[in-house]
């Protein structure tokens, strides 16, 4: 196993009756975030889940922070959090009392860090975490997540639910947190455009399989899109393109290697892509054609 | 596993009060109907009477007794929310696991179980002595019975809540109605040692009454036998995966 790797994953898979995950391989670099993307129902989470230990895989192997999760050891569980997208914690405890529920949990819980967190996203200590909005309920979940000197933050459909405004605050807070590049995250999202801005690396699952796993910007820069007529669109051999999206006005065709495309065809523009582009495309990547 | 201990607490912590609340509210009625009784005006009215509230109201503390028992209840009520929270499958990712989130729970209701046993126990010795009829060896019997069945029960509900997975309302009801069954058992055991036939269920009682001693140790040694089946089942249902199963009755 690589040391250099706060989650390597090899070979895994989890078979339920009428999907398969995987045979799904990947590693979250020490040090980054990692975007874990797919439509829903790709595998995300029952891969998320898999390391977390909810679920036992069927076969596989999974290394969280040196430690191989199916081992049976936990002690890892000090230096993980997760994050959900809603909040695990009961209505009736307030803020007090989860920061005395934790604290005696993690042999590293620092109080200080949690009510530094709880004043920075002002958050009333004493009101019942039931009555808080989704966005504080957030918050209060990534206080927790960060008040016990967590090395991992693994992240399922985290900000799903949230406004812009919120998701931007979060974002943030994870910036500061990655300053320590001791610290890693795998964030499970289908909100390509929060990992456009924050994401190091991408991973990308559909019908449980990982299609493209990779530096984020190495694949923004590879991928690309031509935009084109009915007519130059029939020039292109199907090898050269992932999939191609056909509409009234012409045809868009997502294409995996700029350079090779641009010397075959140099008429052709090609322009950037998104995260969501490439989830589109490679979605539909079995039809070919799409609309 | 201290964490969720304490946890386990505070989340009853509001059941708990109730519960208080409800026993004193009984000790209040309790202690009218005992006043009421000096003063004679709550005696025998007639022949026709069903219930002799004079003889009855002494052992009134049963009751209190039962209600008090009821405290645990708040710990299993936790794991129907807990379950519609997403807080079990957040409790695997702890460390310590599923296995420590169960095992605080049983240590909670244990802990919880032997507190409400004192203290009913104490109520009831109070109640009786105010009654001019102090606890007697036979009360104590039937006190314990009463708390070693409550108890057992409990236990198994617990197991059903962890087996079923549900935060279903209706098992909430279907509890009720197994309070009610302990309440009549209660009633009954109380029927019977006023009503008791001894030609008809002399040897059973001889029995008992030679033996008590280690007739409790058989039980208690049951009841930690439940308990342990109990725990152990309660684990594996939660290490079960699967979403929680809606019953409808």
């Amino acid at each position: 196993m690589d040391s250099t790797n706060a989650i390597e994953i090899n070979g895994l898979v989890k078979k339920y009756d009428g999907f398969t995950l995987g045979p799904v391989s990947f590693c979250v670099p020490e040090g980054s975030i990692t975007g874990f993307i797919g439509q829903n129902g790709a595998g995300k989470s029952t891969t998320i889940k898999s390391i977390l230990g909810i679920i036992k895989p069927d076969e596989g192997s999974i290394n969280v922070l040196g430690t191989d999760v199916l081992s049976g050891r936990d002690d890892y569980r000090q230096y993980m959090a997760a994050v959900f997208d809603e909040l695990p914690f009961n209505d009736e405890l307030n803020s007090t009392d989860i920061s005395r529920i934790f604290s005696r949990i993690y042999k590293n819980w620092s109080n200080e860090t949690f009510f530094d967190y709880i004043t920075k996203f002002e958050l009333p200590r004493k009101k019942k975490c039931g009555k808080f909005s989704k966005g504080m309920k957030m918050k209060l979940q990534i206080a927790v997540a960060l008040s016990h000197g967590a090395k991992l933050l693994v992240m399922d459909e985290a900000t799903s639910g949230l406004d812009p405004v919120v998701r931007n605050e979060i974002l943030d807070i994870f910036y500061d947190y990655l300053k320590d590049e001791g610290h890693s995250i795998l964030m499970s999202s289908h909100i390509t455009s929060d990992l456009d801005k924050i994401a190091d690396n991408i991973v990308f699952i559909d019908h449980g399989r990982v299609y493209l796993t990779g530096e984020k910007d190495k694949i923004l820069d590879s991928h690309g899109m031509v935009k084109c007529t009915k007519n130059e669109y029939l020039e292109i051999p199907a090898c050269d393109f992932i999939s191609a999206r056909v509409t009234e006005f012409g045809v868009d065709v997502l294409i995996s290697d700029r350079a090779a495309f641009s010397g075959k065809h140099p008429d052709m523009i090609i322009e950037k892509v998104s995260l969501e582009d490439v989830m589109l495309f490679y979605v539909n990547k079995e039809k070919k054609e799409w609309s | 596993m201290k964490g969720l201990v304490y946890r386990e607490f505070r989340l009853a912590k509001k059941n708990i009060i109730i519960i208080a609340f409800i026993v004193g509210l009984l000790l209040v009625i309790h202690n009218m109907i005992l006043l009421s009784l000096d003063f004679g005006t709550l005696s025998k009215q007639s022949t026709e009477s069903i219930i002799d509230i004079s003889e009855f109201a002494g052992e009134l503390y049963y009751v209190e007794f039962a209600v008090f028992m009821l405290a645990a209840f708040g710990i299993i009520n936790n794991i129907f929310i807990d379950y519609r929270a997403g807080w079990m499958t957040f409790s695997k990712t702890l460390p310590g696991g599923i296995k420590t989130a169960v095992r605080a729970r049983y240590i909670s209701f244990i802990l919880i179980g032997i507190t409400e046993f004192a203290l009913g126990f104490i109520i009831s010795f109070v109640m009786a002595k105010m009654a001019d009829k102090p606890l007697n060896a036979s009360d104590c019997r039937l006190l314990l019975s009463v708390a070693l069945i409550m108890n057992v029960i409990e236990c198994l509900y617990m197991t059903l809540a962890y087996a079923l997975k549900t935060s279903n309302k209706t098992i909430g009801l279907f509890a009720s109605f197994l309070f009610l069954v302990m309440i009549f058992l209660s009633g009954c055991v109380v029927n019977e040692k006023e009503n008791i036939n001894i030609e008809k269920v002399g040897k059973l009682v001889s029995y008992v009454n030679e033996h008590f001693s280690l007739i409790v140790l058989f039980a208690a040694v049951i009841t930690c036998l439940v308990f342990f089946v109990c725990y152990e089942i309660s684990l594996y249902s939660a290490k079960r995966e699967g979403k929680y199963v809606r019953i409808i009755i």
